[in-house]
């Protein structure tokens, strides 16, 4: 789990303001720090925030306004929830643990630095990951080279997402509907090209009235969420194109799961492209699509004329950027609708795989569940070993009973724990099962045999 | 489900057998795993009560077949005799459940030889017609070490059938003051009653293929039984047989044990019954006295656990 604090740094530092630094770092720091306390801090990282802004005055300037003062508090709690959730998820060894964070860092500065900071942070993870799962089975460690590959791919093809979902497409759109007013059309509805500057400002000026506020942060997360949805295809997409490439030398196994999944991406697909024009090309549902912008921001106009110094920014009317946000919405939902059910179906091809796989000489079922905390287990148990290499190293003929018969009669201050230890270790390496309650017994004697063993060392 | 089934019998068995906690329990899971137990030891320390306890216990059908040097094969396996115009076949004591071959090495090698197909296949060819033998089929041989004149040592075909060789040894003092006071009227073996039957023990052999034994562990079964054969004091080591057959005593023995799963102690504690009358030392560390149970505790010795790596 300490694995995940630069994580956090990185995500603390990109979306939150500077002031708030300080009490997010020594939040971490006392995460770290009082790993005993870590339930209060949980429960208690919201009240952490407020102490640290009614009660330390970090901010003086702050805390004349209570409005903005609860907003900084509010962004701070917020993200230290996301850490507590993200070092839940890695304590489970789970592969998305930085996702939590991501996802506030998203929320609060939709850009492309979080985003790539995402990427950065979901590599470096799973790279941190596979080289302790790899560790807990004593196998060397190497990276793939489609890993690379897939990594390159998801750098460039969320380079090229930045640049389309975050920040709209800034299309000068010429306001036909309402004509200025100091500049009325010629004769014959043409223009003439003769228009005054102010009548070509009015032009350009939106004819609609200001959004409502809430009309505006409907477009603002509708573009939000978009943005997130892409990138949940986009994992979606190269998990497929994983699965497909996972057996080098042999053929590609399609099967009917994995044929239907490929359709509920591909429908997943369609559905973000029409809901992503709707938002960013579109006036609403339905609406006609804009004129498209030529070189230099000019824009031909019915006539033949094309008007230079177009102002720039988006001109869509609001009930147009109100649906873009509901299909926005929309988009979301149908593709965590996709997700969810090729998530199952990709759980369906995992467990086919792993019933092919024999790894015991018996005809017992292979037994997959627990596997994460059997690797807490018999971490604690390889950590229990070096910490007796000095004083009663095992030898390799032992068996961990035989061991752990030779420890009692050598060291009886150990024996209660030693044999604890055991006891959970034997079921979990030749049973191949765990439950979270037996790793937390286990990590719970080996905290015991060291307190021992450190008494023994100041002991004369 | 085994384990509970292991305690019964033992009580029941314990009734006329003090002090064979040990024997028994290796029986019981030579039993399980389908095999055959040589019982090896002097006169007078409980083989024959032994097995004729567990047969019945196991409410099993128990046959005593006394080796002798003029035991014919057609007295093991039956004839077929001419009655009433037509051959009838007349079964031989070996159509039975548990069949105690007691002083086996009494007997010429062609009337050992004739127990093979039982052992092995469960089932007895006479006269070019085979018959099948009833499930469970366990034969419990017994022959005394001291006394080899007039013995015919079994051949190595013959050994390597057997999934155990277990020695009984000496009660300690406690335990022969206590089988001294339960023996006192009459022997209480005639009496004991069956707390078991054949279709459980059926049911308990079928089971224990759900045991779970590690691949690291199968692995370890291997190098064991790779040791024995790489061994510089030994002629002949153990067989690919002998791996199948240690592996199920440690099944056999963890099922016992009340555990879906083998640990390696199961394995160390059936290697000596399992491979030991298997291994034919040179003629040469036989003379100084070595044994076959030295070769296997090296082998446990070198051989690693498999635990934890250490990098």
């Amino acid at each position: 789990m300490k694995a995940l604090l630069p994580v956090a740094a990185g995500f603390f530092l990109v979306a939150l303001e500077p002031r708030l630094w300080p009490g997010a770092f020594l939040y971490l720091a006392a995460w770290v720090g009082l790993p005993r306390w870590r339930t209060e801090l949980a429960w208690g990282a919201p009240f952490f925030t407020l102490y640290l802004f009614w009660g330390l005055g970090l901010e003086p300037a702050a805390a004349v306004d209570l409005v903005e003062r609860t907003r900084l508090a509010l962004r701070l709690a917020l993200g230290l929830l996301a850490w507590v959730w993200a070092a839940s998820l890695a304590a489970r060894a789970g592969r998305t643990a930085p996702l939590p964070l991501f996802l506030w860092a998203l929320a609060l500065r939709p850009g492309g630095a979080v985003l790539a900071l995402g990427v950065l942070a979901w590599v470096y993870w799973n790279y941190r990951l596979e080289r302790w799962r790899y560790a807990e089975r004593a196998a060397v460690f190497r990276v793939d080279g489609r890993a690379l590959v897939a990594v390159v791919l998801t750098a460039l093809v969320l380079a090229g997402l930045v640049a389309v979902s975050v920040r709209p497409p800034s299309l000068p759109v010429p306001t036909v509907a309402a004509p200025a007013p100091a500049a009325p059309p010629s004769s014959g509805g043409e223009f003439s090209g003769e228009a005054s500057p102010a009548a070509r400002a009015a032009r350009w000026r939106r004819p609609v009235a200001p959004l409502p506020a809430w009309a505006e942060a409907l477009g603002y997360y509708g573009t939000v969420l978009a943005a997130v949805a892409s990138l949940i295809l986009l994992g979606l997409l190269l998990r497929v194109l994983w699965v497909v490439l996972r057996s080098p030398g042999e053929r590609p196994r399609l099967s009917r799961r994995a044929i239907v999944l490929a359709v509920l991406v591909i429908f997943a697909m369609l559905f973000w492209a029409v809901g992503y024009g709707l938002l960013f090309r579109g006036d609403g549902a339905g609406g006609p699509l804009p004129t498209p912008a030529l070189p230099g921001g000019a824009v031909p106009v019915p006539g033949g004329e094309v008007l230079p110094d177009a102002p720039p920014g988006p001109a869509r009317s609001w009930p147009g950027r109100l649906l873009g946000g509901v299909s926005a919405l929309g988009v979301l939902l149908l593709v965590l609708m996709s997700s969810g059910l090729a998530y199952l179906l990709l759980r369906a091809l995992r467990t086919d795989g792993a019933d092919d796989v024999s790894g015991s000489a018996g005809r017992a079922p292979a037994r997959t569940p627990g596997a994460r905390h059997a690797g807490r287990v018999r971490a604690a148990y390889r950590v229990f070993l070096r910490r007796m290499r000095r004083l009663l190293p095992k030898r390799g003929s032992e068996t961990p009973q035989e061991y752990a018969r030779r420890i009692a009669a050598q060291r009886p201050d150990l024996a209660r724990a030693v044999w604890a230890l055991t006891r959970l270790y034997e079921p979990v390496r030749y049973g191949g099962l765990a439950d979270e309650a037996e790793a937390a017994q286990a990590e719970a004697w080996l905290a015991r045999i060291e307190t021992e063993l450190k008494k023994g060392e100041v002991r004369p | 489900m085994t384990a509970e089934w292991y305690a019964r019998v033992a009580r029941n068995v314990e009734r006329v057998m003090v002090g064979q906690e040990e024997a028994l329990r290796l029986m019981l899971a030579g039993v399980l795993a389908g095999g055959h137990v040589l019982l090896e030891d002097v006169p007078g320390t409980g083989k024959t009560t032994l097995a004729r306890a567990l047969a019945a216990s196991l409410g099993l059908a128990f046959k005593r077949v006394q080796f002798t040097p003029d035991l014919l094969p057609s007295d093991l396996t039956g004839v077929n005799v001419w009655q009433d115009g037509r051959f009838r076949f007349v079964p031989g004591p070996v159509f039975t459940q548990v069949l105690l071959a007691d002083e086996i090495n009494r007997a010429t090698p062609k009337t050992q030889s004739a127990l093979l197909e039982a052992m092995a296949e469960g089932q007895v060819t006479v006269d070019g017609e085979t018959r099948a033998l009833e499930p469970p089929f366990f034969v419990v041989a017994t022959q005394n070490p001291i006394e080899m004149d007039g013995t015919f040592p079994l051949p190595e075909a013959q050994l390597d059938r057997f999934l155990l060789r277990l020695r009984l040894g000496y009660p300690d003092a406690e335990e022969e003051v206590r089988m001294l006071e339960r023996l006192r009227a009459r022997h209480p073996v005639e009496s004991l009653e069956p707390v078991s039957e054949a279709a459980e023990v059926r049911a308990l052999q079928d089971a224990l293929g759900r045991v779970r034994l590690e691949g690291e562990l199968a692995r370890y079964v291997v190098e064991l039984v790779r040791a024995t054969r790489t061994d510089p004091d030994v002629a002949l080591g153990a067989s690919p047989r002998a791996a199948l057959a240690l592996q199920r005593t440690a099944m056999a023995l963890a099922a016992l044990a009340g555990r879906d799963y083998v640990l390696p102690d199961d394995v160390k504690q059936a290697a000596g019954p399992v491979l030991e009358h298997r291994l034919i030392l040179r003629a040469e560390v036989r003379i100084e006295g070595m044994t076959a149970a030295e070769v296997v505790e090296r082998a446990l010795a070198g051989v690693p656990v498999p635990t934890e790596e250490l990098g």
